[in-house]
Order: C-alpha cells, then structure tokens, then sequence
C-alpha cells in the first residue's frame, strides 16, 4: 500500500509540475501575443491620427 | 509515514549534505535547463553521471531520480508540441509499445548488473556505468558532428527552382525496406507501410537504454525517428518527447515498485524548479547566438562530461 503511495507521488508530483508549467507559459505567452496585438493597434491608430491632422 | 518518507527520499551518503548539497543540485538543475532552452535537448545523459560524480548520489537513484525529473519536462514540452500539431501519434504508439517493455527490462538489467555482475560492489558498478557512459555520449559525439547527407529528391538545373529535374522514386527509410511482418501506415505523405515490428524493436533497445542509464532518448530518439522512420523534422521531437514521457512513467513505475528503494522526490523537484528558470535563461541566450555553431559548442560540452567521467573513472 506505501509503495503504491510512493509510486503514485512519484509520478504524479513531476506530472503536475510539467503540466501547471506548460499551462502557465501557455498563459503568458498568449498575454504576451495579446499585448502585442494591442500595442499595433494603438500605433495603428496613432498613425491614422496623425494623417488627418496633416 | 517513516516508511513512506523513506520511499521518497531514500538516505545515501553523499559528497556533501544539507544546503550545500540542494545548492548544488539547483546549479546543475539550472545547467541542464540552460542546455534544454539553448540546443534543445533533454540533458539526462548529463544529469545522471553528474549526480553520480559531483554529488555522490548512487548511479541507480541518479538514473530513477532523473527518469521522474523526465516525466515532468517531457510531458510539459508534449503538451506544447501536441498543440501545435506536431505529434505522430500513431509512431508515439508503436515505438511506445517497445520502450515501455524496454525500460521495464532496463531495471531488472539494471539489477543485474549491480549483484550479479557487479557483485553488489558500488566501485566495480560505477566503473560499468561509467564506461556505459563514456560509450554513449562518444556516440552522441559522432551524431552531432556527422554532417547532414544530402536531401534526395529532383535537384535545380541552371539555378532555376522550377526547372524539372530527373525522375525518380521515392525514397524508402529503411523501415519501409523490411520486408518480413506487419506493416502499417503513419499519418505523413510518403511514410506508408512501415515495418510495425521494426518499430517495436527500436522502442524497446532505446527503453533498455532507458531503464539502465536513465537516458529520456532526445539524443537518440530523434535521430533514430529522422533517419530510420522517416518522420520530418518539424515532428520529430514532440514525437520523441511523447515517446519518452511513456517510457520513463514505466521505468519509474518499475523503480517505484523493486525491493529497494531507487527514486528521490526532493532530488527530481530540486532539478524540476531549477531547470524551469535554466530554460528561460537558455532561451533568452539563444537569440544572441550564431546558430550555426550550435552542434561543436554542444559537442564540446558532451565532450567536457566524457573528460570528467574518464577523469573520475581512471583517476579518482
């Protein structure tokens, strides 16, 4: 019964690792990807203004 | 709970103790993820011989710890391949069904060689691992400075790439060219009836590798699925990473299970969270380096840990 314990630790503890890391990096990467979108649109935008105003 | 505890974190005597010991084994934990984020490998072929060497961790608790910290970086870089697409799942299957079988006969040779072999002496057994080891990254040398071959295929005359060139067959890996047993068909143009037991056989010499040395296969698996297989490049590894996070479950599975204890949680989380910040270190590094002397500043590091195993090896 304890080395069931153990045998499911230790499968699970790394496993629960790499998998709460690949969400986690998945999560920043998309706010990165969003941010950068943002971040065109503003520029986008201000480039649009500054030809009407010309 | 003591014996839970002990099951865990099995006692050993080691180089050093206490903080010195988890600082160490942060340091290499951050090395090996710099050498994950910077060439893209998985470093168990350098994790277990620098436990063994520079910590004093017993080869068998270096090769179980190191199979776990496995199952945690390979099934994190699955999941991001897998979700780019770049899986083979039906090779994932058949070679999976080999190296699981392979690592599960890895740690009964394994045992082998520590009391039949070695006759229960540590020394003679390091001494086999060792050489074990020096043979395998000399090999993992030879890969990495081999040049590529030339691509078969239709070449440009004339410097025009459209220009038709002379007809020719397809070319066959050389699973497609054996002829005895089941075939059967991946999901990738051009790599029909493969020889099923060819694949089954690969699997399970890599899984012995596996469960003798603690090696996750990105070293070998990779090559083997790019010159025997036939997989394209751009799957290659998501595949070889699926691969290997089955055959180490089943090599922890077996060290979970055997009469001694052989895994240590606090050595694989140690290596876990280091080699998370080591990744993004090698990451950021990459982008500021030529690539196109990747493979001799990773030969020269393959080659730095042969000199320190035949140094521990011949000297110590």
């Amino acid at each position: 019964m304890i080395k069931i314990v153990a045998l499911i630790i230790h499968i699970a503890g790394p496993l629960l690792w790499g998998v709460g890391m690949f969400f986690l990096f998945e999560k920043l990467h998309q706010r990165r990807t969003y941010q950068a979108q943002l971040l065109r649109q503003n520029q986008k935008g201000v480039h649009r203004k500054q030809k009407r105003d010309e | 709970m003591s014996e839970l505890l002990q099951l865990l974190a099995p006692q050993f005597a080691a180089h050093f103790s206490g903080i010195a010991f988890y600082a160490t084994l942060i340091l290499l934990g951050l090395m090996i993820g710099f050498l994950t984020g910077f060439f893209g490998v998985g470093g168990g072929f350098l994790t277990v011989p620098l436990l063994n060497i520079v910590l004093g961790v017993p080869y068998e608790i270096a090769v179980g710890s190191d199979l776990s910290f496995i199952i945690g970086t390979s099934s994190s870089g699955f999941l991001r391949q897998a979700t780019l697409g770049k899986v083979e799942y039906k090779t994932v299957g058949c070679i999976a069904g080999g190296s699981i079988a392979g690592a599960v006969v890895g740690d009964i040779l394994q045992d082998f060689l520590i009391f039949s072999v070695a006759g229960g002496q540590r020394a003679v057994f390091n001494s086999i691992m060792h050489s074990l080891f020096v043979a395998l990254l000399l090999f993992t040398v030879f890969i990495i400075l081999k040049r590529p071959g030339q691509e078969g295929g239709p070449k440009a005359q004339n410097g025009d790439p459209n220009a038709p060139g002379p007809i020719s067959r397809p070319r066959l890996t050389p699973l497609q060219r054996l002829h005895f047993g089941p075939k059967v068909d991946l999901n990738h143009d051009g790599l029909e009836q493969v020889n099923l037991f060819g694949m089954i056989l690969i699997g399970f010499l890599v899984g012995i590798l596996t469960g003798v040395m603690g090696i996750g296969g990105g070293v070998l698996m990779v090559p083997i699925l790019l010159l025997l297989v036939g997989l394209p490049a751009d799957k290659a590894s998501g595949t070889s990473l699926g691969i290997v996070f089955l055959a180490a479950s089943a090599g922890v599975m077996k060290k979970a299970i055997s009469s001694t204890p052989k895994i240590s949680l606090p050595i694989t989380m140690s290596l876990l969270v280091a080699s998370v910040i080591g990744v993004q270190i090698g990451i950021h590094m990459v982008q500021n380096f030529d690539t196109s002397r990747f493979r001799r500043y990773f030969a020269l590091i393959v080659i730095g840990a042969v000199g320190l195993i035949l140094f521990d090896l011949l000297i110590l």
